[in-house]
């Protein structure tokens, strides 16, 4: 809880009341690897903040091929979002790669909340707003860093992450086949 | 201006007090066909309602490509809104591409404006959920759907498009070369 707490106040400094209220609401859980939190074609209340652990989020496209559209690698705000808000069946699927220390949040009873508490409702936006930024952030690198420099980014922020995850997860969120990375690695250990 | 208010009241109510105070802070412009709002590189200071016209968001490649990342219209919003939101420069330039008329924003007045009356707050919060969830439908459908059916959900959304912009803007903004789009558009006449 101390973690998450230090997260909060990172984007906005929350009264102590809201941060009570808020607490009241969060449940801090453990997951197994492959463990789903959102599944397909299921409705979701939830929202996550992935504490410690590797999270996917990824969808089943016409072909019937898995597509990794996230990969979470830490600190991240989760969830489906089109399924929260609409309240619709969720078209993807989040999903643990490795073992999860997450915390898990009502989204009905957090807006209840946010309705109320001006600080809530403002951190709720920074988030989202968060969610935004990372999002163009992964379409820049997409269009101006060669995947040798993405896959470097990612190791420099999991240095273990091919001993954490499959290479075809790790693959498919720098936008090339396993093919390709295993021979982009040889590239790099031998210069 | 009504459009605009009704837009915000169709989202969550809106208080006598906190429409005064929004109307302090807007006005209402009128710009001509290739006005550019937004330069690439400049950091941005406005947030836009459209109330007519038709708005992209395009930026050069390094090979210098033309992308046009999304297209406004009435009734919404428009910005270089992750720019915006951290007072960085655009990635992104923002042009009319026909004569356009729009109640304007100054950002940092409206966010003062947010975090003081919560029921702003509460309106801005519900549209930025609702535009993350398109912008992430949109991600999902580049993944899930075809070329086609993603030219049509784009003519769908701005049916004068065609007649509005060239061809190989729109085959630039659904990710196809101009003689894939042609051939799409002979496919659909011919059904």
């Amino acid at each position: 809880m101390e973690q998450l707490i230090k997260q909060i106040n990172s984007i906005y400094p929350l009264s102590k009341n809201s941060l009570k209220e808020l607490i009241n609401i969060t449940e801090i859980e453990e997951y197994s690897a492959r463990y789903k939190l959102i599944e397909l074609d299921k409705k979701t209340n939830h929202f996550y903040f992935l504490l410690s652990g590797i999270a996917r989020a990824y969808i089943i496209s016409t072909n019937g091929k898995e597509s990794n559209s996230s990969l979470f690698l830490g600190n991240n705000f989760i969830s489906s979002f089109s399924a929260l808000i609409n309240k619709t069946p969720s078209k993807i699927i989040i999903e643990c790669l490795t073992n999860c220390r997450i915390a898990k949040c009502n989204y009905s009873e957090y807006i209840k909340l946010a309705d109320k508490h001006i600080d809530l409702n403002i951190i709720y936006r920074k988030s989202i707003e968060y969610l935004f930024y990372t999002s163009e952030v992964r379409d820049i690198e997409f269009a101006t860093m060669t995947a040798t420099e993405r896959y470097l980014s990612v190791k420099n922020r999991v240095p273990q992450i091919d001993n954490l995850i499959s290479q075809k997860h790790i693959a498919s969120h720098l936008g090339i086949t396993s093919v390709q990375l295993s021979r982009l690695k040889k590239k790099l250990l031998s210069s | 201006m009504e459009n605009l208010f009704d837009y915000m009241k169709s989202l969550s109510p809106l208080s006598q007090k906190s429409e005064i105070e929004l109307r302090k802070i807007s006005s209402k412009k009128k710009y001509s066909k290739k006005t550019i709002l937004c330069k690439i590189g400049q950091i941005p200071k406005k947030a836009y309602f459209i109330e007519e016209g038709l708005i992209r968001s395009f930026m050069i490649s390094p090979k210098g490509n033309e992308y046009n990342r999304s297209f406004f219209i009435k009734g919404e919003f428009t910005a270089a809104f992750t720019s915006l939101i951290h007072n960085t420069p655009s990635l992104y330039t923002i042009e009319c591409l026909t004569d356009c008329t729009f109640i304007e924003f100054d950002y940092k007045k409206l966010i003062t404006l947010m975090e003081t009356y919560n029921d702003i707050g509460i309106i801005y919060r519900k549209y930025i959920e609702n535009l993350y969830v398109f912008y992430t439908n949109r991600n999902i459908d580049f993944l899930t759907l075809n070329a086609t059916q993603r030219y049509l959900n784009l003519r769908k959304r701005i049916p004068q498009i065609d007649a509005i912009i060239s061809q190989k803007k729109i085959a630039g903004h659904l990710a196809i070369t101009k003689v894939q789009l042609n051939r799409i558009r002979r496919k659909l006449l011919t059904t």
